[in-house]
């Protein structure tokens, strides 16, 4: 846990009403300016800026980091200097220089709210660039703000010492994300529960996450702090659970009698159009997998005359899901789905357009889960299918070649290939009824071509 | 995005803020700031006023996040702060009084930049500084 720097106190002694009225007058002329140079010109001070932020004008002027931006932000004030300051390259700079050299936790309070909201105006606009650059500067000056004694003094100066209400103190800062997480997704909106706003989602989303990283990055021992990030976790997982919960509402509103595969296809493509912004846990991929395993075998069931094409055209959909449920389970991190996962592969291989690549399928199905019956008997049949094209290659040599030099291991070879792949399709389904054909066929040959098993 | 959720709502504003109150306040003393305020304000801002000071004061933990989210120092308005400073002392006539009437000084300083060709050239005693220095140091003179 880092030590927290002791600054002066939050509430500085009341000042006379001369003095008062001259740093109004004064923050009259600055506060336009420094919102217009702070927001990269895209936020127009408003009409009560100037009262508001009064302090902030006060507080700045006594921090080091106004000798460094103080001269340039006094020259656009009086007029001197060239407007539009915000397309002046080096701001970025200058203003990185003014942080290093120091603000006062008071002057970063302000910062903090005013960047949130500068944040809020750029997303009225969709301009998510500079909602992102100004999310980030607040969440900066809020982790400065915390990382001192400010805190304790200001709570001090409000007679709320108690520990409950300093965990619960920053829940309005990350307020407006989760509202705008949850509206992206429809959750609040039951006339269109299924309206996606991804590009807002993914802000929201990514906002929290740097908020949730920037904390662990602190290693703060602030409970404030420490309570906003459980916070945050427990926002992100309301959040997925709810996504889960519309998802199921979706697949039970499916009517299968008379499947559309479309309207069949729709549940998924909204689940991975999230889950392509939100992390996919094992939870996730294992619940809608499931969905789609448990559709397939109600098409197959329902054999509809498009069930080639509408096939895999759901397993296309919702193969995002599976393929993370393939990587979790065989990374130790899932438990318990191995089945559906292998069904899923077993649907794919057995959709799959081309019969070269299909065995990978079955192979990927035994590995995630050993001994699967269908996976171990489609590729059982693959072997077989690999076998018969062996022997009818086999079955083109003359005797007599054998005898030519060279030709003899190479068909020696190819034998013993053909009898690995009975000796394996016979492991993996040992009652497949073809086996016993095969072996016959293949024994056939070899002795024509003078090759019989040796064991 | 709603009307409502527009930045640029005052209804959006921080309580604090927006009413120009100082969020140090407590609930007491926010109850007598927005009650002397309401008896100034027509019936519909009252409604607003007494919404806000049932968010403010329902609830002090409701309170102290807000506060902690409102712009830290009081905002009274200029006018306000104006009334509170006490009126400047009449002055004595003759005391202190300072003349602005234009001298050769403020004559030179209005001409055309001397280190332009055709401008007035001055020397050193004249330049504009040296004038200052001059006034600074004997005073206007009528």
């Amino acid at each position: 846990m880092k030590p927290r720097q002791n600054t002066t106190l939050p509430i500085p002694p009341e000042r006379a009403p001369e003095r008062k009225l001259l740093a109004a007058l004064r923050a009259k002329t600055l506060v336009p300016t420094l919102i217009e140079v702070l927001s990269r010109g895209q936020v127009k001070a408003r009409e009560d800026d100037a009262r508001i932020l009064r302090d902030w004008i006060e507080s700045l002027h006594a921090d080091p980091g106004w000798n460094i931006i103080g001269a340039r932000i006094e020259a656009l004030a009086d007029g001197s200097a060239k407007r539009a300051p915000h397309a002046s390259a080096d701001w970025t700079q200058l203003w990185a220089q003014a942080v290093a050299a120091g603000w006062s936790p008071r002057s970063d309070h302000h910062h903090a709210l005013l960047f949130a909201r500068f944040c809020d105006e750029a997303l009225s606009k969709t301009d998510f660039e500079h909602a992102e650059i100004f999310w980030k500067e607040s969440v900066a000056a809020w982790l400065r703000v915390l990382d001192s004694d400010y805190l304790d003094a200001w709570l001090k100066g409000m007679g709320a010492a108690d520990l409950k209400t300093r965990r619960h103190l920053l829940e309005p800062l990350i307020a407006a994300r989760v509202s705008q997480l949850r509206r992206g997704l429809s959750l609040e909106n039951a006339a269109n529960p299924t309206a996606l706003d991804l590009p807002q989602t993914r802000f929201a989303w990514q906002a929290l996450n740097h908020l949730a990283e920037q904390i662990k990055a602190s290693g703060t021992g602030e409970p404030a702090l420490l309570a906003l990030g459980e916070e945050v976790a427990r926002a992100r997982g309301e959040t997925q659970a709810d996504i889960l919960r519309q998802f199921a509402r979706m697949i039970d509103a499916l009517d299968l009698s008379s499947p559309d595969i479309e309207a069949l296809r729709a549940p998924f493509l909204w689940a991975g159009a999230i889950f392509d912004i939100l992390p996919m846990d094992a939870a996730v991929a294992a619940r809608v997998s499931d969905a789609a395993v448990d559709i397939g075998w109600k098409l197959r069931k329902l054999k509809p005359d498009d069930l080639d094409t509408a096939m895999p055209k759901l397993l296309n959909a919702a193969r995002p899901f599976n393929d993370a449920l393939e990587a979790f389970i065989l990374e130790g991190e899932a438990f318990g789905h191995n089945s559906t996962c292998a069904d899923f592969l077993v649907f794919r291989g057995e959709h799959r357009a081309r019969s070269k690549g299909r065995d990978a399928y079955f192979e990927r199905a035994i590995a995630v889960c050993p001994g699967h019956r269908n996976a171990s008997m489609m590729l059982s049949y693959e072997r077989l299918r690999a076998l018969s094209d062996l022997l009818l290659r086999v079955r083109m040599v003359p005797s007599a070649i054998t005898m030519l030099p060279g030709t003899a291991t190479r068909v020696e070879s190819a034998i013993a290939e053909a009898w690995e792949l009975l000796d394996q399709a016979e492991a993996l389904y040992p009652s497949n009824e073809t086996i016993q054909e095969y072996r016959q066929q293949l024994a056939h040959e070899a002795e024509r071509l003078g090759r019989e098993k040796s064991s | 995005m709603s009307e409502h959720d527009r930045p640029n709502n005052p209804a959006r504003q921080n309580p604090f803020d927006r009413l120009g109150l100082d969020p140090s306040l407590s609930a007491a003393q926010l109850t007598e700031r927005l009650q002397r305020m309401a008896e100034r304000l027509t019936p519909e801002k009252r409604d607003e006023v007494r919404a806000i000071w049932r968010e403010l004061t329902l609830k002090d933990s409701e309170r102290i996040k807000l506060a902690f989210f409102a712009h830290p120092g009081s905002s009274e308005s200029i006018d306000e702060l104006r009334r509170k400073v006490a009126p400047a002392p009449p002055q004595i006539a003759g005391e202190d009084e300072a003349n602005f009437e234009a001298t050769v000084f403020d004559a030179l300083l209005e001409f055309g930049d001397s280190n332009q060709p055709g401008g007035l050239q001055i020397d050193e005693s004249l330049l504009p500084d040296a004038g200052f220095m001059r006034i600074r140091s004997e005073g206007l003179k009528p």
